[in-house]
């Protein structure tokens, strides 16, 4: 268990780019607006983008999974923030969503360290 | 108050609980082994599947799949940029779920500096959206 490698980190790079571009896909799937019951849910799960997007999900799992079998969870955890930056920028610029940047870069701040010390606190038996 | 819809919460708490406990499911599921690689990667495939089987992963697997749909129904409610970064909360229910029921080593005051860090920023997140 080591730190980033170039290898581990281009890993690292497609596994957050594959998470994020999968939650695009699965929210420009669902324009339809909100769903309620169960045929709605169906219908919805069905959409070319949701599919899309799952798909592009699974893969970011299994790249994850990949990255870290092979880097300590101290140093990979953090950089699952990284994909919410990316995200809110997707958002804005693809979703065209209206993003207050104020709270909302000040929240992911929170939410970063909030995640590194959940990867700390997880590598328990790790040195 | 509360800046998500009832319903926006009712399936937020759907996805989360689906999700962790899933998780936690499926590591019940390995009975603390590790799943042999075999020479022959069709013997490889034959142990993931034979775990796959077991009660306790079946039931993972399919906590998962209502987790994410209660995730589609949650993000059809709310924007993506706002839906996004409340995953984070399942990383700390993970950790938390991984301490009490699977007994694994956690730095509790680790867990307990994430929980805040990430109630924190959650809540900056949905202040966000008004």
């Amino acid at each position: 268990m080591g730190n980033l490698t170039f290898k581990t980190g281009i890993l690292l790079a497609v596994s957050l780019l594959l998470a994020s571009f999968g939650q695009i896909f699965l929210k420009m799937g669902l324009a339809g607006g909100e769903i309620s019951g169960s045929a709605g849910l169906i219908k919805a799960f069905l959409n070319p983008y949701v599919l899309l997007g799952f798909a592009i999900y699974a893969c970011s799992t299994l790249t994850w999974m990949l990255l870290i079998s092979r880097v300590k969870l101290s140093v990979a955890y953090p950089m699952i923030s990284i994909s919410y930056v990316i995200v809110m920028i997707l958002s804005a610029l693809i979703l065209k969503e209206d993003v207050n940047w104020l709270y909302g870069l000040a929240g992911l701040v929170f939410i970063a360290a909030g995640v590194t010390f959940v990867g700390k606190g997880m590598s328990g038996g790790e040195k | 108050m509360s800046v998500f819809s009832p319903m926006a919460i009712i399936t937020l708490l759907g996805f989360l609980l689906c999700s962790s406990f899933g998780q936690i499911c499926m590591k019940l599921g390995m009975k603390g082994e590790e799943i042999p690689i075999e020479k022959s990667p069709f013997k490889t495939i034959i142990n993931i599947i034979l775990v796959m089987l077991r009660p306790y992963t079946l039931t993972g697997f399919v906590l998962y799949v209502i987790g994410a749909l209660s995730w589609l129904m949650f993000l059809s409610r709310v924007p993506l940029n706002v839906a996004y970064p409340m995953i984070s909360i399942g990383y700390v229910a993970i950790m938390v779920l991984s301490g009490v029921i699977l007994k694994e080593k956690i730095n509790w005051r680790y867990a307990s500096a994430a929980l805040v860090c990430i109630a924190v920023g959650v809540c900056f997140i949905g202040y966000s959206l008004h």
